[in-house]
């Protein structure tokens, strides 16, 4: 059999025998692996540079305002008191891209970190540091807690339970305890009038605004984004602040963009 | 001097084709034969022959690859040669190739359905225009010019289990082949 096998085999095509003679069949990679290798290097490089980018939302020397994690919509956050606070963003807001103070829209209703370190002249392994946590939401804020040049700020949103001491509480027991709390809000955002209580649930309550929660010090900044400024820069951070005087201004200056920004 | 400027020395009918056919193929075409047949002095004289054929058939022919041609050529030599030599009980490694693929032929059809040496080729034709490219190098390289798995493997940059394991999945292949076309030999 082995003869007739050869035999057959010498009717093999001409063309099958030049192409086994003059084909140099060295293995070799070709170009999808490196194709491969380089999508997984942009792929990691997305993942190290572009992503983490995209979650830093304001940055200046002192101060980094980053994504902590998105809040679904209709989050319960527990207040100390037990309050629920709801996550709703039903509203677009309001503030410049490039400050601390965010446009509230659909998409970026999220929690925020503003981190603020400071080093020690000539110690620079010992810093300090302070957190704000940001987080738009619904709120509604007593103007009456103005009055009498007290800064109480509270915040409540649409769902939440009404206290029975008359008004939102949803910060009252970290504000005793302390803890205050610096609330931006727009002007829509703040009831108009002291009827604020008897007004209708759905018109005062569906805003959209912006709570930070300090925690060491905190400011309440009722209507216009001018006033803000104002306010921050002669009351509150004029005041014996616990807050480093490089954060305030960091913050101040902030608040000024805003305020040009809101006076064009 | 390259493939064109010796196949018109050829046409030309000057015996310097013979001379530049084995400047620049002679490595080469050693090596072919020397798969087949382990004598160096046989493979001497098939390589003379093999050059006197090339040198008959050209013209009228002209070959696409004279690489190609001459190596065809020569494998017939060699070839008769090895069947001389295995009638007088000398074997070599081209057994071997061909014990591989006999087994593939002896696995399939029935004797009643014995074809002739011209047909089979002409299945091997069929089965190997429908492999892959590389796999019909291999396959040809293999069974037709008796190259060795070591040697493919060097060729090829790939171990020599590689190139067994591949041919084997070609001679399945074949046998498949060959069992739906009810061939034995």
């Amino acid at each position: 059999m082995k003869d007739k096998i050869m035999d057959a085999l010498a009717y093999t095509e001409q063309a099958y025998i030049d192409e086994a003679v003059d084909t140099d069949i060295r293995h070799r990679r070709g170009w999808i692996p490196w194709v491969a290798i380089a999508a997984c290097l942009a792929l990691v490089i997305t993942a190290v540079f572009l992503w983490p980018r995209s979650r830093i939302l304001y940055r200046s020397e002192d101060v980094t305002a980053e994504v902590v994690a998105p809040l679904s919509e209709r989050l319960p956050m527990q207040s100390g008191n037990g309050t629920s606070i709801y996550v709703s963003h039903k509203e677009e807001v309001l503030f410049s891209e490039n400050s601390v103070i965010l446009r509230g829209t659909a998409e970026n209703v999220r929690e925020v970190r503003i981190t603020y370190v400071r080093r020690m002249e000539g110690r620079p392994e010992i810093s300090q540091s302070f957190e704000v946590f940001v987080t738009l939401f619904d709120l509604r804020i007593s103007e009456t807690l103005w009055s009498g040049g007290k800064v109480l700020p509270q915040v409540v949103t649409v769902g939440s339970d009404w206290s029975s001491r008359g008004g939102p509480v949803i910060s009252q027991r970290d504000i005793e305890e302390g803890c205050e709390c610096i609330v931006f809000a727009r002007e829509s955002a703040l009831i108009q009038n002291d009827d604020w209580h008897r007004s209708s649930y759905s018109d005062l309550w569906v805003r959209t605004g912006m709570f930070i929660k300090l925690t060491q010090e905190g400011f309440y900044i009722p209507r216009s984004a001018a006033w803000m400024a104002q306010k921050l820069g002669q009351e509150l951070f004029d005041q014996d602040c616990a807050f480093p005087a490089e954060f305030r201004e960091s913050l101040l200056a902030m608040l000024r963009q805003l305020s040009r920004k809101h006076s064009n | 001097m390259n493939d064109t400027d010796i196949i018109e020395l050829f046409f030309a009918r000057s015996e310097q084709a013979i001379t530049a056919l084995s400047e620049r193929y002679d490595a080469f075409l050693i090596s072919v034969a020397g798969e087949l047949l382990d004598n160096d002095q046989d493979v001497e004289e098939c390589l003379n022959d093999a050059y006197f054929g090339v040198w008959n058939a050209i013209p009228p022919t002209r070959p696409e690859s004279l690489r190609g041609f001459t190596c065809r050529i020569l494998r017939n030599c060699a070839i008769k040669r090895f069947q001389a030599n295995r009638a007088a009980k000398r074997w070599n490694g081209y057994d071997v190739a061909l014990e591989e693929i006999e087994k593939v032929f002896a696995a399939v059809g029935s004797p009643e359905e014995a074809l002739t040496a011209k047909e089979t080729g002409n299945l091997i034709n069929v089965f190997l225009s429908r492999q892959s490219r590389q796999d019909r190098i291999l396959f040809v390289r293999r069974y037709y010019l008796g190259q060795s798995p070591a040697q493919l493997a060097e060729a090829t940059g790939r171990t020599a289990h590689y190139i067994c394991v591949r041919l084997h999945r070609i001679r399945e292949r074949l046998r498949i082949f060959l069992a739906k076309e009810g061939v034995v030999v």
